[in-house]
């Protein structure tokens, strides 16, 4: 592999006492977008910030194109952050806010108006360029943010959950927006979310974030399908957890027997032991009723049965491992009390150590 | 009743206090104070058939005969020594000798009835000088002597306004100095309160209690108290003056009392919290990201600041200038305190008009001056805060 883009290594950040960041590393390749996915208060706009320059890491260095930064200061770092409540300068217009990092950096004036009108039309905002913050949607504002950030083509674009403020429609929009940017003009991305359909659909790859340490990192479907924490299957989409002990190993299977009996064939990448305890991820989805055609099948009771719009959501009872469902409504209509098929693939059936 | 007629009949009762406070102790004493700088009752209201026989005098001919008898019989018509005096003080401060001519020709007048030929009782009484205020006074109730008289000009014999000589009156000189001292005074608090405000925005918790503390405290304190603190402390012996001299940094004391500087830095103090207040309040509401976000922009710290924090604190610096500057233009003990003779402000003035004097007409022009410059002032800021020229 060739050199990283960026790369943090062995980061520390603490504020007193409390260790935010914890010996982490990180890195990052030239063209890549990078979704830090995590809870609330697990470090990922800490590590943002270390990144962008505004708070200096209590250990460890930080690296960026095979110079060491973390001793710049932010206005020379050359990144360019769209903050979580955008930031833009109440007292300047669109254009102003957009000419801004181009007038820091000396630009002649003709230059500074033909590239602020390029960014801005590319942002679709050619026409409101002459409007203040106050008056545009928080949607435009962050169309605005995004084009303040891009027009000087920094290094590397740093944002903060820049959706978090705008409804389903218009994020769901943005976000193929930024993607879409992404890929034509070949950014670096880093991007702060703790949305993680958000991160599952932009990134190309994901590090999931728990309290300052990266729990693990890859590709969306490496995170969804094949998770190697309980934190990180639970925190990425939906899960059933369920505890069992191995019972005979062989490559990328196992057989594992549950509390209650039953014995069930599982994936895995780990190396397992015979009588070791393990839980087990397996998604809702990929669950079937009334088959038996998978591999791993039994039959359980069901318990309750909730309509969810687009699919039914079937829990099943404590002889079932107490499964929770994602049924589709185009299938049987199922009822509480009836008696059915549950099965799912080894594959579908993770074993998260 | 109608609910809405009732709601609006208690929110009256409810600001009915305020507004007769208001009524009562602001602008009924405003506008008496108005009044006094521009009425002139005395001589229209003692001298009724002077004033009808002086109405078509040209002020130019010699007085005639009928005016002489009128005015003669007017002043039989004085019984009020009070009135008198009122009356002989108006004239006498427009035409000086009025008060040894009133004094005789009274005398005259009282011993010989309304009859007297004022001729025969004073020479003076030929003379057209004397007449013309007379003629003056009497035409009107009101007049504009006083406020002219506030901006050193005068009405010449043919009623002309011309500017009087620098030696006869220095108000234009003392309200020039206001306005200089309270600008001074004004950007001092800016540049020490500009700071201060971004300061105590920047830090949180106890520390940013204590700086608050520390302009409020002012506040809190009488404003004699304080200045008599920095009397003290500015004195050629005071904390000041000792300390430089200890420290080796002067080896005479410096003169910070009783002059412009001691009055500029005293002011300054005083005025302070005027000044980070407003400024600090409009810094509370920038949001916190906004530098860092001009510092990932590329901007170096002190042009980060010039664009986008100083403009942002506008608002408040130009509130908080408007509160210094007001503030300072009416000080009074401040300057009267620690000031010399040549730093006293316009209120003084005032004050030696209205205590000292008993000239209510002169208190009166001067305080409409001040009035005046005061709203101009707040009709600029009003014009300067508006949205739009804030761009915000
Ligand atoms: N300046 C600071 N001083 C002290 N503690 C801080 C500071 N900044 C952040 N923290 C703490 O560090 C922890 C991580 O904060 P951070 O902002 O990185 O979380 P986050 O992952 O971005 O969370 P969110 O999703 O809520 O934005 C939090 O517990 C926070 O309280
Ligand atoms: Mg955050």
């Amino acid at each position: 592999m060739t050199d990283p883009y960026i790369r943090f290594d062995k980061v520390s950040k603490a504020f007193g006492p409390l260790t935010v960041v914890d010996d982490l590393d990180l890195d990052i390749a030239r063209g890549e977008f990078v979704s830090l996915l995590g809870p609330s208060g697990s470090g990922k706009t800490t590590l943002l910030m270390l990144l962008a320059g505004f708070e200096a890491a209590t250990k460890g260095t930080v690296w960026l194109d095979g110079k060491r930064i973390d001793r710049l200061p932010p206005h020379r770092r050359n990144m360019g952050v769209v903050f979580q409540n955008y930031a833009l300068f109440p007292h300047m217009t669109a254009a102003e806010n957009v000419a801004f990092p181009l007038q820091m950096r000396g630009l002649a004036k003709p230059d500074i108006a033909g590239k602020v009108q390029r960014v801005l039309d590319m942002v679709q905002l050619g026409r409101l360029k002459e409007r203040r913050p106050g008056q545009l949607s928080g949607g435009q504002q962050q169309r605005v943010a995004l084009a303040r950030a891009l027009v000087f083509e920094p290094n590397v674009i740093l944002m903060d959950e820049p959706l978090g403020a705008l409804d389903k429609q218009l994020r769901m929009q943005m976000q193929l927006d930024i993607r879409d940017l992404h890929r034509r003009l070949g950014l670096t991305i880093v991007f702060v979310t703790h949305d993680q359909s958000e991160a599952l659909t932009m990134s190309d790859r994901i590090a999931v974030f728990n309290r300052g340490k990266i729990e693990q990192i890859g590709s969306p479907e490496e995170i969804y399908d094949r998770p190697h924490t309980r934190f990180v299957a639970d925190f990425v989409g939906e899960t059933n957890l369920v505890e069992a002990t191995v019972e005979t190993t062989g490559g990328s299977e196992a057989t594992v027997v549950l509390s209650s009996g039953k014995r069930l064939t599982t994936s895995t990448d780990m190396a397992l032991e015979p009588r070791q305890k393990v839980m087990l991820s397996i998604r809702p989805e990929r669950i079937r009723l009334g088959e038996t055609s998978a591999a791993n099948s039994f039959s359980g009771r069901i318990v309750d049965c909730v309509y969810h719009g687009d699919h039914l959501r079937v829990m099943l009872d404590e002889a079932a491992g107490g499964l929770v469902v994602k049924a589709e409504r185009s299938g049987r209509a199922w009822a509480p009390g009836d008696e059915v098929a549950v099965s799912f693939t080894p594959a579908d059936c993770w074993v998260v150590g | 009743m109608n609910v809405a007629l009732r709601g609006r009949l208690v929110g009256l009762a409810l600001v009915a206090p305020l507004l007769l406070f208001l009524a009562g102790f602001f602008v009924w004493p405003l506008v008496t104070m108005m009044q006094g700088a521009v009425s002139d009752p005395i001589a229209a209201r003692t001298l009724p058939t002077t004033a009808r026989a002086t109405a078509n005098w040209d002020r130019q001919s010699p007085p005639t005969p009928e005016m002489k008898a009128a005015l003669a019989h007017d002043l039989a018509a004085l019984k009020q020594d009070q009135v008198v005096g009122d009356l002989t003080r108006r004239l006498n401060s427009a035409q000086s000798g009025f008060r040894t001519l009133m004094s005789r020709t009274m005398s005259a007048v009282r011993e010989q009835g309304p009859d007297v030929d004022l001729s025969a009782v004073d020479k003076r009484w030929n003379d057209i000088k004397f007449w013309q205020p007379i003629a003056e006074a009497a035409a009107s109730r009101y007049t504009d002597r006083y406020l002219l008289a506030a901006l050193d000009m005068d009405r010449d014999a043919a009623g002309d306004i011309v500017t009087l000589p620098e030696s006869q009156s220095a108000n234009k000189a003392i309200l020039a100095r206001t306005f200089f001292v309270s600008g001074l005074v004004t950007l001092f608090c800016i540049v020490i309160g500009l700071p201060y405000a971004m300061l105590a925005v920047s830090v949180t918790g106890w520390l940013r209690g204590v700086l608050l503390a520390a302009v409020l405290l002012p506040l809190w304190t009488s404003l004699l108290v304080r200045t008599a603190a920095w009397f003290i402390l500015l004195q050629d012996n005071g904390l000041i003056n000792r300390g430089l001299m200890a420290l080796g940094l002067i080896d005479r004391p410096l003169a910070l009392i009783f002059n412009r500087t001691g009055v500029v830095i005293a002011m300054t103090h005083v005025l302070l919290p005027f000044m980070v207040l407003p400024i600090f309040s409009v810094l509370l509401a920038v949001p916190r990201n906004l530098m860092p976000a001009a510092a990932s922009l590329g901007a170096p710290p002190l042009r980060a600041f010039w664009r986008v924090l100083l403009p942002l604190s506008v608002r408040g610096i130009v509130s908080g200038s408007l509160l210094v500057f007001m503030a300072a233009i009416g000080y009074y003990i401040t300057p009267a305190l620690i000031g010399g003779p040549t730093d006293q402000m316009i209120s003084y003035v005032i004050a030696f008009y209205a205590t000292g004097a008993a000239n209510w007409g002169m208190a009166g022009a001067l305080g409409v001056i001040l009035l005046v410059a005061t709203l101009l002032l707040y009709a600029v800021y009003q014009r300067l805060a508006s949205d739009k020229a804030m761009g915000i």
